[in-house]
């Protein structure tokens, strides 16, 4: 009977149920809302945090240039043979000559002088890789790490950025030859000296030349010298120059003319020479795109920066996998490439065997070769930069963590937790404001909701002094009475959990529509850029950013939570407004209506 | 406190008064009110509003207990009883009419009268086999299911008639039951009332009421002005 009367009241009172029902329903469905972001957010930021775990990894070893503090004593004497690989951290000048020389080739590939890829004009498509700052050693770090105890496995890769570059090789210099001409120069030369003078008569009288009295007289000079040239034949040149015979004379005056007389009439050649100009800037069209490579062991296909479980169609790599690639099925749709079509990388042909959706944040790539192919590509033969690593046991991994940073000196080892540390971005802002400000929000709205509720159920109690007073005049008890108002506002807590859980997911499907998509920083752990991105004006960073597309989720234990938070509410409301009506004087209500 | 009945006197007043303190102000409601009433009587309370016969009422409803003097029901005295006991007394032993009839508004004329009999524990067979007799009795086997805002006044009054009779109680408290109700309806009513103590029950019946004309229903009519039976 009892169970039938509140359900009248509940039915027959629809709207005061409804309104009362929708006051929970409202602050229910914000908090399943808020839930669900938080919630939507937490997988998020668990994807970005757990991409080793994702994919069966454990630890990733690399070594990159900027992650480096100090070069202790005990890793630069280290004797073992991958030490030699490690041993130097930090700036290009902190590496030792092997590293320096591998660093230096890595990023060799990356040509600037466009003008080697053949003459001005000439069409051209290029793919350079480079290794960034994510520097190579070479692969038998892999055994090195597989040898530590504990470790189940460890898969090498090489990682690269790819800058794709077509188009007509510019003009970039300019060349033309100067010189090899001839030029005849004719000039009066200057008086002579009196020591010219001097020395000349005293030549040509040693060459046998006599001098007249009057040849003093004649000269130009205005000067005196007291004697003049005669020459020994007695013939006169002149009327007043020095007197000598035939060619003999001719021959004197020849060797006694000062030096500067006897070079007039030399003819000048200029010298051949051949000028090349570098014109600023050179005219091309060249167009640059970039993107990602990584080189992995195909013959491990349940571990490595990529795996089996992360192909979305096609297959693995096969028994010959050289002219084989896997596409990030992201980069594929936005490239419009698809499953089997064949793409040239380097002026060779790959066929694109498989899309895969890649899960290790941070450090996926674009295209996935073989390992021996990229490090073909990439003339990197034997190096890696990547060694991922999985444990035996979930807490070995730190110790193993160490374990490879003791044996391989300048390894950056990344394991989950380190991970957490470095993930920042609007992910994480709104991961905090999810957990700080929504939780309060949370908090506030389910109180308010309470109130609202236990406001409704005393003012209906007060609408129903004459009704409450009549049950208690005909004999029911007052724990029949406040039993009596908790079985309705359980009923409307009901009622109001349904339309809460629907107002939740409705609200989780409003809040992702709009929310704009977060982005999450990881640092540390960042492929390409570097040197190469530099050359081409790439933002050099240790960091990768990934936009997180928020997708709120309410789990059954969300729903769960909305519907308790819906009966707790209308308990509390019941329970206040029942002892409320209980307490009720049955003569009070009597009076009331009389 | 045993119900049993001990002998034919029902209520015993001794020296009643009902006080109430209307903030500041002191009300005496019922002053020095000595009474008793026998079982099978039809006792009218007549008196204007105000007079005081509605705390009268409410006293021999065991609703409440008087401020000074004492009050036996049964050969019990209540003016120790706890709550517990009045509401079992209330459940078993007496029945309300009010002037408005008070139904639940969301219950049928069948419900109604069901619920009266909830703290008796009985079956739902049961109830529902009373509440359809009593109806009946009534003159409303036609409106068992009829919601009271579909019954008229008069109708209305008989459906709380029935449920006032639904634990078979030896005192039938009526308040104004005509006071909501067109003559012809009262004299229905009243008719119903008078024949119920006339019939094997035996049920005891007290009415308040402002209304000479009710009086002549009575076998014993007490007038009450400014608390006091005059």
């Amino acid at each position: 009977m009892r169970f039938h009367y509140a359900f009248k009241e509940l039915t027959k009172r629809l709207s005061r149920t409804l309104v009362s029902a929708i006051g929970l329903a409202v602050g229910v469905g914000l908090v399943m809302g808020i839930v669900g972001v938080s919630n939507g957010l937490n997988n998020a930021e668990g994807k970005d945090l757990s991409p080793l775990s994702s994919v069966g990894t454990d630890i990733i070893v690399t070594r990159t240039v900027d992650a480096v503090t100090s070069i202790s004593p005990s890793s630069s004497t280290t004797t073992s043979a991958p030490s030699q690989f490690f041993r130097a951290r930090g700036q290009l000048s902190q590496l030792n000559s092997t590293d320096q020389q591998a660093l230096l080739q890595s990023n060799s590939s990356v040509l600037t002088d466009l003008s080697k890829l053949g003459p001005a004009g000439t069409n051209f498509t290029y793919d350079f890789f480079a290794p960034g700052t994510l520097i190579t050693f070479p692969s038998q770090a892999t055994s090195v790490v597989q040898g530590i105890k504990d470790v189940t496995s460890a898969v090498p890769a090489l990682s690269m950025q790819a800058i794709h570059e077509s188009g007509t090789v510019p003009k970039v210099v300019d060349t033309f030859q100067t010189g090899s001409q001839s030029l005849n120069v004719t000039t009066a030369p200057p008086p002579m000296t009196q020591a010219q003078r001097i020395a000349m008569r005293a030549c040509l009288q040693n060459e046998g030349v006599g001098f007249r009295s009057g040849f003093q007289s004649q000269g130009n000079s205005g000067s005196n010298s007291g004697t003049s040239p005669t020459s020994p034949g007695g013939g006169t040149p002149t009327d007043t120059g020095p007197r000598s015979g035939g060619s003999g004379l001719s021959q004197a005056f020849l060797n006694c003319m000062p030096a500067s007389y006897q070079q007039y009439e030399t003819q000048v050649v200029i010298p051949s020479q051949t000028i090349t100009r570098v014109l600023n800037p050179p005219s091309t069209n060249t167009s640059t795109n970039t993107y990602t490579v990584a080189g992995i062991d195909v013959s491990s296909p349940s571990s490595g920066i990529i795996t089996t479980s992360q192909l979305t169609s096609g297959h693995w790599f096969d028994s010959n996998p050289k002219n084989e690639i896997l596409v990030d099925s992201a980069y594929a749709s936005s490239n419009h490439i698809s499953l089997n079509q064949s793409l040239t990388i380097d002026k060779e042909t790959f066929k694109v065997i498989g899309l895969v959706n890649p899960t290790l944040t941070g450090n996926t790539a674009d295209i996935y070769f073989d390992l021996s192919t990229i490090q073909s590509l990439a003339s990197n033969s034997g190096r890696i930069n990547e060694i991922l690593v999985k444990v035996a046991n979930a807490n070995e991994v730190n110790q193993v963590a160490s374990a490879i940073k003791q044996q391989l000196p300048g390894a950056q080892v990344l394991t989950s937790a380190s991970l957490a540390d470095q993930v920042s971005g609007s992910l994480q802002n709104a991961k905090v404001l999810a957990t700080n400000l929504g939780t309060v929000v949370a908090i506030i709205v389910l109180l308010a909701a309470f109130l609202i509720a236990l406001l409704l159920t005393l003012s209906n109690i007060t609408k129903r002094y004459r009704e409450i007073g009549t049950l208690r005049a005909i004999g029911w008890r007052r724990k029949t009475i406040l039993s009596q108002i908790l079985l309705e506002t359980i009923g409307i807590g009901v009622i109001g959990a349904a339309l809460g859980v629907l107002l939740g997911f409705v609200a989780t499907d409003i809040i992702s529509a709009l929310l704009p998509p977060l982005t999450s920083t990881t640092s540390g752990l960042a492929v390409g850029a570097s040197s190469a991105g530099t050359m081409f004006h790439q933002t050099t960073s240790a960091t990768s950013s990934t936009s997180v597309k928020l997708s709120p989720s309410i789990g059954v234990s969300t729903v769960i939570f909305g519907i308790a938070a819906a009966i707790v509410g209308s308990l509390i409301a019941g329970i206040f407004g029942g002892i409320r009506a209980a307490r009720l004087q049955p003569a009070q209500a009597f009076r009331d209506i009389g | 406190m045993s119900l049993t009945e001990s002998s034919n006197t029902l209520y015993e007043l001794k020296n009643v008064e009902r006080k109430y303190n209307f903030k500041s102000n002191e009300v005496l409601a019922i002053k020095d009110v000595s009474l008793e009433i026998s079982e099978g009587e039809l006792l009218i309370l007549e008196g204007p509003s105000g007079s005081g016969k509605s705390t009268l009422l409410q006293m021999l409803g065991v609703l409440d207990l008087p401020t000074k003097g004492s009050i036996s029901f049964l050969g019990e005295s209540l003016d120790k009883a706890s709550d517990k006991v009045r509401t079992k007394l209330r459940s078993l032993k007496i029945g309300f009419i009010f002037q408005q009839f008070n139904l639940i508004p969301t219950l049928s004329a069948l419900d109604n009268v069901e619920l009266a009999m909830v703290p008796t524990k009985a079956k739902k067979s049961a109830r529902e086999a009373r509440a359809k007799e009593l109806l009946e009795r009534v003159g409303l086997s036609h409106r068992l299911n009829h919601m009271p805002s579909k019954l008229s006044g008069g109708e209305q009054q008989r459906v709380a008639i029935a449920r006032a009779l639904a634990n078979t109680p030896q005192v039938l408290i009526a308040d104004e039951p005509t006071g909501n109700l067109d003559s012809e309806s009262s004299r229905q009513v009243m008719d119903l009332l008078r024949g119920l103590m006339t019939q094997s029950e035996r049920v005891t019946v007290i009415v308040a009421t402002h209304d000479k004309d009710i009086a002549k229903y009575g076998t014993r009519t007490l007038k009450v002005k400014d608390g006091l039976l005059v």
